[in-house]
């Protein structure tokens, strides 16, 4: 299973949490946005064979937290974890394919969005008179 | 300045490694390679242009693992997973042709035992990915 929890980084958490109950509400959105754009993003680029890497997908919330809320994007299909990081044995129809490298597909993704969500929540802390040296 | 001098940092730093050898392989190990080895593949690159024309730094995360063969990674994949562990976190001080490191760590671990489905072969993966923030000496204009 491929999977990443969304809820910002440990850093931030304290700002985070002195924040106004409106700013907090704001941070919300922010990082829905960015699990919900790392989902699609890493649906449109799997490849399609039977649908289960893309079918996978699964987007959670684990409920809202003193300073906004965590979101969890995985992947529920059984090799989406050897897709990513690649096999060394493949066996196919009985005929052995060899080596599959890594599929790059859904850490990219993560990677990419939870970057924009970090920038997000830097600009939202420091909106609200907090000073942040930029760790991105 | 290219990004290819940080790869090939990481692969000799790597196999210059009495523990690790010199089997280290980029992407996928070559045919004839089958019992025990380190790959290192490239999952992401992040580039923050702060200023026109120019880069301040770069971030690449690598998939670094050690993979043999076999029910029990014990004797060789588990050492090398964590010896990769102790070569690279937290380690500014590898040289690269460009580019000064910034940042390196650990940010996810990697642990899986495949299974070929049709020969029932096992195979340990022990590694994790690797996150270098990498600056270049001289931002060009």
């Amino acid at each position: 299973m491929a999977g990443v929890t969304w809820e910002g980084l440990d850093e931030f958490r304290r700002a985070l949490e002195a924040l106004p109950d409106n700013l907090v509400q704001q941070a919300t959105p922010i990082i829905r946005t960015q699990a919900a754009t790392a989902l699609a993003d890493a649906r449109a680029a799997y490849p399609v064979y039977s649908g289960n890497l893309r079918d996978g997908l699964e987007l959670t919330e684990l409920g809202v937290e003193a300073y906004g809320v965590a979101v969890r994007v995985r992947n529920k299909a059984d090799h989406s974890y050897l897709f990513e990081h690649g096999t060394e044995t493949r066996t196919f129809k009985g005929q052995n394919r060899g080596r599959m490298p890594a599929g790059k597909v859904f850490i990219p993704a993560a990677i990419a969005a939870r970057t924009r969500m970090l920038r997000g929540l830097v600009d939202l802390v420091r909106r609200a008179g907090f000073q942040v040296s930029d760790p991105l | 300045m290219s990004l290819d001098a940080l790869d090939a940092a990481v692969l000799a730093h790597l196999r210059a490694d009495p523990v690790i050898g010199a089997n280290v392989w980029w992407a996928v190990a070559p045919p004839g390679v089958d019992d025990a080895f380190v790959i290192v593949d490239q999952l992401a690159h992040e580039a923050d242009p702060v200023m026109p024309a120019s880069t301040v730094f770069e971030r690449v995360t690598y998939l670094v693992k050690a993979v043999v063969a076999g029910p029990d990674p014990s004797t060789w994949g588990i050492p090398a997973g964590e010896r990769i562990h102790e070569l690279l976190e937290a380690r500014l001080d590898i040289p690269v042709a460009g580019y000064v490191i910034r940042n390196l760590r650990r940010t996810h671990r990697v642990r899986i035992t495949e299974i070929d489905e049709g020969t029932d072969a096992r195979w340990q993966h022990y590694g994790g990915h690797y996150e270098i923030t990498a600056a270049p000496v001289e931002v060009v204009p």
